[in-house]
């Protein structure tokens, strides 16, 4: 009888072991993709706060020119398409001369692995002035690695609408 | 006169909450307006007939010739290279399956682009479903993928300008 229990037994056992294992590695690689998404996802938003808090809310143009990739393309929902980065230059430097200050917090943004190129950040933010908020819209952003910096090479600015308090 | 002024306070802001959620809604185009019927229009010409029937010729009048595509586990390819792409891969002659592609239903948002109020372009996001089909045999899911589309109104014509192909991932049960 009880050899008989063993002789069932063991197979079990072993089935249950190479089940756990495989959970297991299955965890692992599980892991291991989230840790990679979590990574990029800094990244990226490290890069937001750079191209925000410092070149757009604070007017580091140095740091906005580094940054925006040469051919970048901008479509924006209600002033067509500019495919000059000197026009976005010119753009934050105006920003930046008006009496009022003009500045954008992050509601909140996913990010994208594409390929080992680069990264895509979709999400959405508030404009405010003076610190008040008069409008929001959602974005698109192509970020795009070259030698280990990050540039932005897309952006898509859509959905605008004002706030009414 | 206690009541009047609360139940008029309660008016203010009901109308109050109401407008602001007009105005937080962001401005999506409505599943009637003519804008979406167009974007859909498109693609289903574009998915339905030039990739699930492997007619290439509407990719062709259907892409811009600037056209760029993103796609997370690729490179980026423009119209030529995407083109022989689809020819190699998806429309392959002799392949014992098809692809086919599913727009997921409602998944499609669909937004204006303008310049000083004149639209030049529309924005397209959803998320769609492959299968690979063989005749006799059940639809195998392949991976279900979210999308991004610029299109562009070129000389009064659509065309489909960037398309950003990402977060593909497995789907577990077969359909």
């Amino acid at each position: 009888m009880d050899t008989n229990k063993n002789a069932i037994m063991t197979p079990m056992i072993n089935t249950i072991a190479l089940f756990i294992l495989f959970l297991s590695r299955e965890a692992s690689a599980k892991k291991n993709s989230e840790v990679q998404k979590t990574d990029l996802k800094n990244e990226i938003l490290k890069m937001d706060n750079l191209l925000f808090d410092l070149a757009f809310n604070q007017c580091d143009a140095a740091i906005f020119k580094k940054i925006i990739a040469d051919d970048v393309e901008f479509y924006d929902d209600r002033f067509g398409l500019n495919i000059s980065k000197s026009n976005e230059i010119k753009s934050l430097t105006e920003k930046c001369e008006r009496s009022e200050k003009m500045t954008r917090k992050l509601n909140y943004c996913n990010v994208d692995k594409l390929g080992d190129f680069g990264a895509l950040q979709t999400g959405e933010h508030t404009f405010l002035l003076n610190d008040v908020p008069v409008g929001a819209g959602k974005f698109i952003h192509i970020w795009e690695r070259k030698d280990n910096e990050w540039q932005l090479k897309r952006v898509v600015s859509y959905g605008h609408s004002p706030l009414q308090y | 006169m206690k009541i009047k002024k609360s139940l008029f306070r309660l008016k203010v802001l009901l109308i109050g909450i109401f407008f602001f959620q007009i105005h937080t809604v962001f401005s999506q185009e409505e599943k009637k307006s003519a804008l979406y019927k167009t974007i859909m229009s498109k693609d289903s010409l574009l998915f339905n007939v030039g990739f699930n029937t492997c007619d290439i010729s509407q990719f062709e009048n259907l892409l811009s010739d600037k056209f760029e595509f993103y796609h997370d586990q690729d490179s980026i390819s423009d119209k030529i290279l995407f083109l022989q792409n689809l020819k190699k891969e998806i429309c392959q002659s002799g392949k014992t399956y098809q692809v086919r592609r599913d727009l997921t239903s409602k998944s499609t948002e669909v937004y204006p682009l303008t310049k000083n109020g004149a639209l030049y372009g529309a924005l397209q996001t959803g998320v769609h479903q492959f299968y690979e089909t063989s005749p006799g045999q059940k639809d195998k899911a392949g991976s279900v993928a979210k999308f991004t589309h610029v299109w562009l109104l070129q000389n009064g014509v659509w065309k489909l300008a960037r398309s950003f192909s990402y977060d593909h991932q497995l789907k577990k049960n077969n359909k």
